[in-house]
């Protein structure tokens, strides 16, 4: 045997050892290391792990699962946003790679929520944001995601408006919706409408909320906001033909970003998502304004951009072959890769596509594409797939009946089927349609599993949300 | 924009440094550890308390460009560490097949022969071999990694190439005695 068959044979040798990829239980403890007052070694870690077994199934046999929960979250800190860098408070048994089994708990009254928009975890506790029985913007919190409290807000900061997104900031909450202002007037109101004013509100403690100033937002369509490495990103356009980016470091005062025209020649913007590299944005190139009926016409191409900072973007290079009038409209992150969901106008086909860091997209197979986002295409596709910068989720209609069946990823290209069971009590969400059952909203991913929030039968509905213990 | 070290003056800049640092290597750094190791899980450990180490020295690291450097010293020590408490096992080999192998069957058996003899390697002269050969890094830059000289690392890739070509000339006569 030569040498160069040696070394070769060598290196082959020593792979069979290579274990692949970190696990996120390792990711997750060394990201809990600048957290802990006093670090451990993980050899000393894992012997006191086996003794906290031991306990804690002494403990379950007589505690019930809800009671665990509250003890669980009151103790970390817990995230449910994406890319979270306090994601590394969580507790490592969390942690783990593979989720087979959801275990869904019995369903609870969302406080007095018609519709929830949004979940995040701030401060150890949960915080959402939706909708009131009495049609008004409201928060609500909880501890451990089965009893929820409507939080005293100043009813004259939202008067009218709508609140449908929350983004957690170590300073404080970030809310963001429409004003009151109705969007359609002149003297064609009643067929034509303008964008929806778009509103921003922050608030240091979730109850005291103060509306930021927007005067950069008037006029304009804001398709997307997001919060990455360097603060929040906006994107939509002033009109048809001018697309605008705007910046904020804390979501009080915002600017526009300046848009160079050969970056974003023809370009329209959807969406636009922070990860751990910075900033990826979706959206299409070409096409034709659509009408304010709704009567779409024939679009351009899918396209994607980059960023590092949030200032200066690049455009991504987007496999488009055999495809037309698609834009990119959700995008997702797992811990793998980044996934962009698209669909014609119209919405009669989805395309999917994978990058693994935001600069090159790569087509996907139809099938997974079709797992990704259900089977179906929904307006917008965004509806059925969640993530929280790690591992994404998809849920779907199972058949003309609506019962749920869902799916998990860590990069978007693979997915991996999740079998449910129902604890004592539960009644699963079906797919929406059926107004006289339970039905799914969304799903929010947590260390442990899900919090699903969905509606019950009602005039008007009401909110229900489901822990999910995932195993 | 990543926060540096060298720019980081707040302790929440100081947090998110580490933590993109260590983020950004924690793949390969488990991935070499479980090979020089050969135990994932305890690769497992020794980045965890490598990460620790590199945390708790965090405020001395002013340097960025010799970060990797160090945090690779620091995992090097890590592993020798945890293969001089182990005890090391003797060399085994795989009995042949009681048969005429063909090609395919040889170079497999040549490969569980050089496994199984790497593992028969002392700690200094199996991480050389691994930073060597599967992180393809340079006898300059082991040096660097294991705070050796440029000539030692040679000295121990040569001696560790010679120990696998005896292995495997030990293992071709047991073929050849078979038949």
């Amino acid at each position: 045997m030569n040498d160069e068959r040696l070394e070769r044979e060598l290196k082959g040798a020593l792979l069979l050892d290579d274990p692949g990829q970190v696990q996120d239980e390792l990711r997750f403890a060394v990201a809990a290391i600048t957290e802990a007052p006093g670090v451990a070694s993980r050899t000393a870690r894992r012997f006191s792990g086996l003794r906290m077994a031991v306990s804690v199934i002494a403990v379950v046999a007589v505690i019930s699962s809800s009671l665990a929960l509250i003890v669980y979250f009151r103790g970390g800190t817990g995230s449910g946003a994406a890319s979270s860098p306090t994601a590394s408070a969580l507790p490592s048994s969390a942690a783990k790679a593979g989720w087979m089994d959801l275990h869904w708990s019995k369903p609870v009254a969302f406080g007095d929520a018609t519709v929830v928009d949004d979940v995040v975890s701030w401060k150890g506790e949960l915080w959402a944001v939706g909708l009131s029985t009495a049609g008004r913007a409201a928060f609500w919190r909880s501890a451990d995601g089965a009893a929820w409290i409507r939080v005293t807000t100043d009813d004259a900061v939202f008067a009218g408006a709508n609140a449908v997104k929350l983004l957690a900031k170590p300073a404080g909450l970030v809310a963001y919706g429409s004003t009151a202002k109705s969007p359609c007037s002149g003297p064609n109101a009643a067929t034509m409408c303008g964008p929806d004013h778009f509103a921003v509100w922050t608030s240091p403690d979730g109850t005291t909320w103060t509306r930021s100033d927007t005067h950069v937002f008037d006029s304009a369509n804001v398709s997307s906001l997001t919060s990455g490495p360097t603060g929040l990103i906006a994107v939509g356009d002033l009109s048809w033909t001018e697309p605008q980016i705007w910046a904020s470091s804390d979501g009080k005062t915002w600017r526009a970003v300046g848009v160079a025209d050969g970056e974003f020649s023809n370009a329209h913007f959807f969406v636009v998502r922070g990860w751990s590299g910075g900033y990826v944005m979706g959206g299409s190139v070409g096409g034709t304004e659509p009408s304010s009926s709704g009567t779409l016409s024939p679009a351009g191409a899918a396209a994607a951009w980059w960023s590092s900072d949030g200032r200066t973007w690049h455009a991504a290079d987007v496999n488009r072959i055999g495809l037309t009038g698609v834009a990119i409209q959700s995008l997702h992150v797992g811990r793998d890769g980044l996934l962009a969901i698209g669909s014609e106008w119209g919405g009669q086909a989805a395309t999917g596509w994978w990058s693994a860091d935001g600069r090159v997209w790569q087509t996907l197979a139809q099938s997974t594409i079709m797992t990704a986002s259900g089977g179906i295409i929904p307006d917008p596709p965004s509806d059925t797939v969640f993530d929280d910068g790690t591992r994404m989720v998809s849920f779907a209609p199972d058949g003309p009946d609506g019962q749920l069946e869902g799916w998990t990823s860590f990069d978007g290209k693979t997915w991996s089927g999740l079998s449910f069971t129902a604890l004592a009590g539960s009644s699963l969400p079906y797919w929406p349609g059926n107004a006289s059952v339970q039905t799914f909203g969304k799903a929010f991913i947590l260390p442990d599993g899900l919090l699903v929030t969905g509606q019950a039968p009602g005039n008007p509905p009401k909110g229900l949300a489901w822990r999910v213990i995932a195993s | 924009m990543p926060v540096t070290p060298v720019v980081a003056s707040t302790e929440a800049d100081r947090r998110r440094a580490f933590d993109q640092f260590t983020q950004s290597r924690l793949d390969r750094e488990y991935r070499l550890a479980a090979i020089i190791l050969r135990d994932a899980s305890e690769a497992e450990d020794a980045v965890h308390d490598a990460a620790i180490q590199a945390w708790l020295h965090w405020p001395d690291l002013r340097d960025q460009d010799r970060l990797d450097a160090w945090f690779g010293r620091v995992m090097a020590n890590e592993c020798r560490a945890r293969l001089r408490r182990r005890k090391i096992g003797p060399l085994t080999f795989s009995e042949p097949p009681d048969r005429e192998a063909p090609d395919a069957l040889s170079a497999l058996h040549e490969r569980e022969v050089l496994h199984a003899a790497l593992a028969g390697l002392d700690a200094d002269h199996r991480i050389a071999v691994v930073l060597r050969y599967v992180a393809d890094l340079t006898p300059k830059q082991i040096a660097a990694r294991t705070g050796s000289r440029e000539g030692t690392v040679k000295s121990r890739l040569h001696y560790a190439l010679r120990e696998m070509r005896a292995s495997l000339d030990a293992a071709d006569r047991a073929w050849g005695g078979r038949g």
